[in-house]
């Protein structure tokens, strides 16, 4: 935990610092003090004490076990780094999903999108191709039929837009 | 209540609206990504058709069993249906690992349909008391009701101070990303029109909760522990439903009143409610140490004051026109478009809609039990279908559910950016209820600051000058008290366990 932590608290720092830095450009209203920096500023001193904390407290438990000689290789991720590297894969093959369903709603249209996305992600977690389509298809028309006729929220139709009902 | 008001809420219409709406609060409630709030939002549309009355007891009866529904998801899948679950969704979830959805789930029905039923006689017996209390509170108040929330957050969260504290603020930053109150200066938004409004609540919820799910589902792969699986049969579950409620009757009546009480407070909603009573639980229970692990306790508190709440809820939204929460925030602006101003007045000049409300919830509360325990006995099957099949049909859901709210691709954006988010503080051991509650009070804790700041011209001290404000602060300093004083024992825990050279793991 203690490496995590140190990443994790000197990220929080940082970001602590550049909200502070950004609230602390805009603009307070005639005089007062305080203005739309004042609560953001607040957020980025909390962010930035409870970074610093953590980073302190990692690097004390690290030099303590540093010196007591255990490294610590008790808490280290036990799966193998191959398993890593593909669960980073994954990962990073989900984010590129949504990432794509976000670019592609609106000029392919909703249909043709989702069933992409829910395919690929099907595949994703282990279907073959013609069930992840057998999942896809009629998921996406299930969902058209919920929330485009039934709720009457206007998902985009893209491409489909000639075929649109 | 008069005969004229019986004979409307017994008539064929209202009570098939009110069964169509039990079901589909009951349903809406139960699928990840799609809310209370939105399930009302969602029926917008319909109740322009309706009677005024029919339109209340529609909004009514959807939102009780859409609070109550938001269990499901949470106790099957880790991802609260709504806001109001998230306190006890760990709880919930835990449970169900151990083979006890069906029993954990209708301990939070029954649970749920008594806060129900005790919010409501609540709010008809001291709504005016209430009210009159309430009328007088100031930015200075609410600022402290809200704050008072966000601390109990970090208190009923089971990582360290720390990490809880600086979940909090996550929230908080987010939460001041847009037009700011006080001046309306775009803060955080780099030009990107769509955030001049924020970022969108559920969304967020949907990124944080749904997303990030999806995301530990896809990098723990395929070497994963079988799903949850039903060990119970209904009878089994309900008789021990019964067993637990009977041994935890005084939680769900400490729940419920408490509930409803800070349900009335302005600004304080289902979800406040739930953290406040699971923090108490916890606090009272004689095995606190067992709460986040899967102990029912904080399940029968938590589930009966959410309910509860919404009950109470309404009163300042009828006595003001000051939601509790935000689905009551819509139910007000359905009021609105009926021609009807909540206001003191209505209690004088239109009481046919204060009685009408109040039937509607009694009748809810009393047919989403039949209702729940079908849904539970079907949802339960939820749990069967093999990930690789539920995990898309999430997504698809959660992308939709929140592109539906918007009705623009920026709330992919806010799902993705959030589930990232969420996924990074859990892999790390970040809690992300905190972070949760800081996204929906950070607007309530703001406005009223800032209008406090204004008016005592930046002194501190008249946060505490009124009698409500002071006793309110008090409590909240108190609660900052211990929770330095939890920090400092982390510390020397940690410490200590340095010393003996055993390396002890974060608690989670």
């Amino acid at each position: 935990m203690a490496r995590t932590d140190l990443w994790s608290g000197l990220l929080l720092t940082l970001f602590g610092a550049l909200i502070f830095w950004r609230a602390s450009t805009f603009p307070s209203m005639a005089g007062l003090v305080y203005g739309p920096g004042l609560f953001p500023s607040i957020a980025a001193v909390g962010l930035m004490v409870c970074g610093a904390l953590l980073l302190v407290s990692a690097l004390v438990i690290q030099g303590r076990t540093m010196a007591a000689g255990a490294a610590d290789r008790a808490e280290a991720d036990h799966r193998p780094s191959m398993d890593r590297r593909r669960a980073g894969a994954r990962l990073a093959a989900l984010v590129l999903i949504v990432a794509g369903f976000g670019l592609a709603l609106e000029p392919l249209g909703f249909h043709v999108t989702s069933i992409l996305a829910i395919t690929a992600t099907a595949r994703l977690f282990g279907l073959n191709l013609l069930r992840a389509l057998c999942l896809s298809v009629p998921l996406t028309f299930g969902v058209h039929l919920l929330f485009y006729s039934v709720m009457h929220v206007p998902l985009p139709w893209g491409v489909m837009t000639p075929l649109a009902w | 209540m008069d005969i004229d008001t019986l004979l409307r809420l017994f008539s064929p219409q209202s009570l098939t609206v009110l069964a169509l709406c039990t079901l589909y609060g009951t349903l809406v409630g139960a699928m990840p990504g799609l809310t209370a709030t939105m399930a009302v939002a969602l029926l917008v549309p319909f109740t322009y058709f309706m009677d005024p009355l029919v339109a209340i007891s529609a909004i009514v009866a959807t939102t009780t069993t859409a609070i109550f529904a938001g269990d499901i998801p949470g106790a099957l899948l880790r991802i609260p249906g709504t806001p109001a679950s998230a306190a006890y969704v760990e709880d919930a979830f835990q449970l169900s690992s151990a083979g006890k959805s069906r029993s954990t789930l209708l301990v939070s029905l029954l649970a749920a349909s008594i806060g129900g039923i005790v919010g409501v006689v609540l709010l008809a017996l001291i709504a005016p008391q209430l009210a009159r209390v309430a009328i007088g509170f100031s930015s200075y108040e609410v600022f402290w009701l809200a704050t008072l929330g966000l601390s109990c957050a970090v208190m009923t969260s089971n990582a360290s101070v720390i990490k809880s504290f600086a979940s909090l603020f996550i929230g908080l930053f987010i939460a001041c990303i847009g037009i700011d109150v006080a001046v309306g200066h775009p803060r955080f938004t780099f030009g990107w029109y769509e955030l001049f409004d924020g970022v969108s609540f559920i969304p967020a919820i949907i990124g944080l909760f749904a997303l990030s799910e999806i995301m530990r589902a896809a990098s723990t792969g395929r070497h994963q522990p079988p799903p949850i699986e039903v060990r119970e049969t209904l009878p089994q579950a309900f008789r021990e439903a019964i067993t637990t409620l009977t041994r935890y009757r005084r939680n769900v009546a400490r729940s419920s009143v408490a509930g409803t009480l800070i349900g009335a407070l302005p600004g304080a909603g289902a979800d406040i409610a739930a953290w406040i009573c699971y923090a108490f639980s916890k606090r009272f229970s004689r095995h606190p140490e067992r709460y986040g692990k899967g102990h029912i306790e904080g399940i029968v508190d938590g589930g009966s004051a959410n309910n509860a709440a919404i009950g109470g809820a309404w009163t300042p939204a009828l006595v003001f026109g000051i939601p509790g929460d935000s689905v009551t925030a819509i139910a007000i602006g359905i009021l609105l478009l009926n021609g009807m101003s909540p206001g003191p007045r209505i209690f004088t000049d239109n009481p046919e809609i204060v009685h009408t409300l109040y039937g509607a919830f009694a009748m809810a509360n009393v047919l989403m039990i039949p209702v729940g325990i079908i849904v539970i006995a079907l949802s339960s099957k939820i749990v069967r279908i093999p990930r690789r099949v539920l995990m898309p049909i999430v997504l698809l859901f959660s992308l939709v559910g929140a592109y539906a709210i918007t009705n623009s691709v920026v709330a992919v954006w806010i799902v993705l950016a959030l589930g990232i988010l969420g996924y990074a503080m859990e892999a790390t051991g970040f809690p992300l209820a905190p972070a949760i509650l800081g996204i929906v009070l950070g607007g309530i804790v703001e406005e009223n600051f800032m209008t406090s700041m204004i008016k005592s011209q930046g002194n501190l001290l008249a946060f505490f000058e009124r009698p409500w404000a002071a006793g309110l602060g008090v409590l909240t300093l108190l609660v900052w008290m211990v929770l330095l004083c939890q920090a400092l024992y982390e510390g020397y825990r940690r410490q200590r366990a340095l010393s003996f050279n055993t390396p002890k793991r974060e608690p989670r």
